[in-house]
């Protein structure tokens, strides 16, 4: 039996749900940035940094339910988050402080797709 | 259901072996990727939720096998590959037992993975589905959950059986 050494760690792909692929394409690639692989049979899906992002029409009926927070790297943390600001983002909550290190703060922010998938962005940052 | 199962299935695999977009059917429609800066660098950590955390870091560390991290103010991050994976409980926004994400773990050798999560009494909530075939192989998908109900799926290559 192969279990004891039996691990699985790398993620290959996160699936999210819409109700609207074409909104949902314009929001991940327009205000998030990334980039587009493909589009097949209305399904989109993006490269987010060699982890498979894949946006298809929710398979059920009703709004999406989000169990799921998906956290992006920045690495520009104030260029990232006026950028966003500036593409008409609105932030659903204030800047979160995971933790204070060396005059650096370890900051996340979250927000939402529009369809209600809940997303956050995470990275380093001057001390406030 | 708007779509169906099997051209999800065909749509993932065309993702996941990153097969040229000249192989691919003729509706794909290729974007370039602009960004000479990109904005967001990929994905660092994906959080899931469960009601029982004792419960849900036996199921991730002693079944799925994840390199535990730490456990601090009841939430447990695990290691998967170059991110982290928190467990811990819901926030009012957040739903389970179906809610709209999968996470797809890359099983590496299929066979094995997929022997050793049903020794270890994992659910699979259905069939294996074969995504993608060449001549020696096939690209396997198969979905199952995890104690709370979030969805899970395994996918990767094993040698062909048909």
């Amino acid at each position: 039996m192969s279990g004891t050494a039996f691990k699985l760690s790398k993620i290959a792909q996160i699936a999210l749900s819409t109700r609207d692929v074409k909104r949902a394409v314009a929001f991940y690639r327009d205000v998030l940035g990334l980039p587009l692989v493909f589009e097949v049979s209305g399904m989109a899906f993006f490269d987010a940094g060699g982890i498979s992002l894949m946006i298809g029409p929710a398979p059920f009926e009703g709004p999406v339910q989000p169990n799921t927070f998906i956290y992006f790297a920045v690495d520009d943390w104030q260029a990232a988050e006026a950028a966003l600001t500036a593409r008409d983002l609105a932030f659903s909550g204030p800047v979160e402080i995971v933790q204070r290190h060396n005059g650096k703060e370890h900051v996340m922010r979250p927000f939402k797709d529009p369809d209600g998938n809940i997303l956050k962005i995470m990275g380093w940052r001057t001390e406030s | 259901m708007t779509l169906s199962t099997t051209a999800r299935r065909i749509a993932l695999a065309l993702t996941l072996a990153a097969a040229p977009l000249a192989m691919a059917p003729t509706s794909v429609q290729a974007m370039p990727a602009q960004v000479a800066h990109p904005l967001l660098n990929g994905v660092a950590q994906v959080s899931l939720v469960t009601h029982d955390l004792p419960r849900a870091k036996a199921f991730y560390r002693n079944v799925l096998g994840l390199d535990f991290l730490f456990e601090s103010n009841g939430l447990a991050f695990f290691r998967a590959g170059e991110m982290t994976v928190m467990v811990g409980a819901p926030s009012n926004e957040q739903m389970i037992s179906g809610g709209s994400t999968t996470v797809y773990f890359d099983a590496g050798d299929w066979n094995a993975t997929e022997a050793t999560l049903l020794a270890r009494g994992v659910q699979f909530i259905a069939p294996v589905e074969i995504v993608e075939r060449d001549s020696a192989r096939e690209h396997a998908l198969r979905e199952f959950t995890d104690p709370d109900g979030n969805h899970l799926a395994i996918i990767g290559w094993r040698p062909r059986t048909s």
